[in-house]
């Protein structure tokens, strides 16, 4: 329920700052913008870790080449409650692209404690970890659904509208992947 | 979509890879940042995506800081104010800003003739608040009815667009004229042509927001030069010029915003309303006249300066001259009136004592534009190319400014388009 609630929250704030802001910042003034990096900014960085991997610098430097594209696209943006989706796919999109440009393999260096575990089982501690390693090994695309569905928080009509499918296909893509990732970690 | 043991475990292995990348950062230094990455025609300048672009960024951040503060010790060892305002002009259909000494030239908008949508920018009017611009474009579609007015940031960011379709008697006329509400949040938009023109209340981002109704004698003519187009102070009504007259209706009219009855305004003796300008608190108005199409009763005097109670009443005749005269602005203390006639600007006493006196001669605009300090800008073209092509009135004019103070009037900038009008705040 936490961890639901903790994707709620973010998208009840969004339609706050919304109404108020995103106006003032798509005709210029800075200082709107500066409200909605304030806001955002984390949760976009969220995305874009794993979409890269858990590649941290190369996510920094997709979130900072978001922003101006944000700032450029902001007067398009048709409805300002969906603001907060709209920052998240740009977000996830730029670090796709700055995945392509580097053509680099993706060292992912895991951090081995475990950050936000609920729970004190050691057992529970090493499959996460097992697991983060798992997700950092897939394709970008499949991390990109990974990360828009559990950390952005989308819907499957959402993730549709972000990754150009059917709702339904996500839903059978989403399928396929956690069944391969059980299969691979032995999960049953 | 519900989540199985296993899709939970995965759902927090994958949120705690993602709280691994969380850094401090400061939002307003970013979001000064990612303003300042916005550069020329409706684009994006580049942001350093790379950390050798973030190296280079730093670098030339301190450079460009150095350099202000030489620029600033410079003019500080000058004893000379700093300028605070901005002007907006026209120089070979591009659009540049500059400060108000003419230093700090910058290309805002390039157009480009190959370019299927931008053409030449043909006037540019600041916001109020100085953040944004709207300007007149050209769209360069084969239609030479075809305009677009932008609404640009200060930094020359696209935020929006709004095109209109000339008819075509106003294509090579008055085109169109556009003014910001004193709130910025909304501009007037006027092209009168029956058939495809009109009035249009368009908001910061070129939405259109109401479609006004023009008064009826207004909608039945074709529209004349100049047409012109300024809001009260307080942003309740709309002056607008444009149309010839006849003995019912002088081409001048006062409209509402709430919706009620338009009014004409009527030259003394007949003629045509010009242009308009308000004065600072907007319970007075000036308008410049000239008695083409119209009846006369003096020969002597067919170009006149009136000035007339915002709610109506007589207008009391400040100026007159044998030619045409529009206003071009109020003082912002309320204490002159520029106006323009070919060949020459004057400035004369808002309550009609003492003579005008002559700003420039030998001149031929009808641009002038009143800083908060109240020094007079206005645009000197020569008067020779006052019937020159379009091609050739570019960058042929100069901005020059009168000081209170005393002295000649002292040039700004050079190259500067002759007829597009330039703006300052």
């Amino acid at each position: 329920v936490a961890e639901h609630l903790f994707g709620m929250e973010d998208t009840l704030a969004a339609d706050d700052i919304a109404s108020v802001v995103v106006a003032r910042a798509a005709s210029g003034d800075v200082r709107a913008l500066e409200q909605i990096i304030a806001r955002y900014h984390d949760d976009m960085t969220r995305v874009c870790v794993v979409v890269c991997g858990g590649d941290a610098d190369l996510a920094q430097d997709a979130v900072q080449s978001a922003w101006p594209i944000v700032w450029r696209k902001l007067g398009t943006l048709r409805e300002s409650r969906r603001l907060r989706p709209w920052l998240l796919t740009i977000a996830a999109n730029e670090a796709r692209q700055q995945l392509r440009q580097r053509r680099r393999r993706v060292v992912v260096e895991l951090d081995v404690g475990v950050t936000r575990s609920s729970r004190d089982d050691p057992a529970d501690s090493i499959r996460s970890v097992d697991l983060r390693a798992a997700v950092g090994r897939l394709e970008p695309d499949d991390r990109t659904l990974l990360a828009l569905r559990y950390v952005a928080g989308f819907d499957s009509a959402e993730l549709g509208r972000a990754l150009g499918m059917s709702p339904s296909g996500v839903r059978s893509r989403l399928e396929r992947l956690t069944a391969r990732l059980r299969r691979e970690l032995d999960d049953d | 979509m519900t989540e199985s043991g296993f899709e939970a475990r995965l759902a927090r292995a994958v949120r705690e890879m993602a709280e691994s990348g969380i850094r401090p950062f400061d939002p307003r230094a970013m979001a000064e940042a990612v303003v300042a990455t916005r550069r020329g025609p409706f684009g994006l300048g580049h942001w350093p995506a790379t950390r050798e672009g973030r190296r280079w960024f730093a670098f030339a951040a301190v450079a460009l800081l150095l350099a202000a503060l030489l620029g600033l010790a410079l003019a500080f060892l000058g004893s000379r104010p700093a300028e605070t305002g901005r002007l907006a002009f026209v120089r070979n259909g591009d659009l540049w800003v500059a400060n108000l000494d003419g230093t700090g030239a910058r290309l805002l908008v390039a157009h480009d003739p190959k370019d299927q949508t931008l053409g030449s920018c043909t006037g540019v009017q600041w916001s109020p608040d100085g953040s944004r611009l709207a300007a007149e474009f050209h769209v360069n579609d084969g239609d030479p009815r075809h305009r677009r007015i932008s609404v640009l940031s200060a930094e020359g960011a696209s935020l929006g667009s709004f095109d209109v379709e000339l008819g075509p008697a106003a294509v090579e006329g008055p085109g169109i004229a556009f003014a910001w509400a004193p709130d910025g949040n909304h501009l007037a938009v006027l092209a009168p042509q029956a058939s495809v023109g009109g009035l249009w209340l368009i908001d910061g981002q070129g939405r259109l927001e109401q479609d006004l109704t023009l008064p009826q004698p207004y909608r039945a003519a074709n529209p004349i030069y100049p047409l012109s187009i300024s809001w009260s102070p307080d942003g309740r009504l709309l002056a607008l010029t444009g149309c010839p007259c006849s003995s019912e209706n002088n081409g001048g009219w006062i409209l509402p915003m709430d919706g009620s009855e338009s009014r004409a305004i009527q030259v003394p003796g007949g003629g045509n309303v010009l242009s308009f300008a308000w004065n600072p608190d907007g319970t007075r108005l000036a308008f410049g006249s000239a008695n083409w199409n119209g009846p006369t009763q003096d020969p002597d005097t067919p170009g006149e300066l009136w000035v007339v109670g915002a709610s109506g009443g007589s207008a009391e005749r400040i100026a007159a001259r044998v030619e045409l005269i529009e206003v071009t602005g109020w003082s912002p203390d309320g204490k002159w009136i520029a106006f323009s006639e070919p060949g020459a600007i004057d400035v004369v006493r808002a309550d009609g004592t003492g003579t005008p006196v002559r700003v420039g001669a030998n001149t031929n605009t009808a641009a002038t534009r009143w800083s908060e300090d109240q020094r007079l800008f206005y645009l000197d073209v020569p008067q020779q190319q006052t019937a020159a092509t379009p091609s050739e009135l570019q960058a042929i004019a100069s901005i020059k400014v009168l000081d209170p103070a005393g002295g000649d009037p002292r040039v700004v900038l050079d190259g500067v388009d002759a007829y597009p009008a330039f703006d300052l705040h």
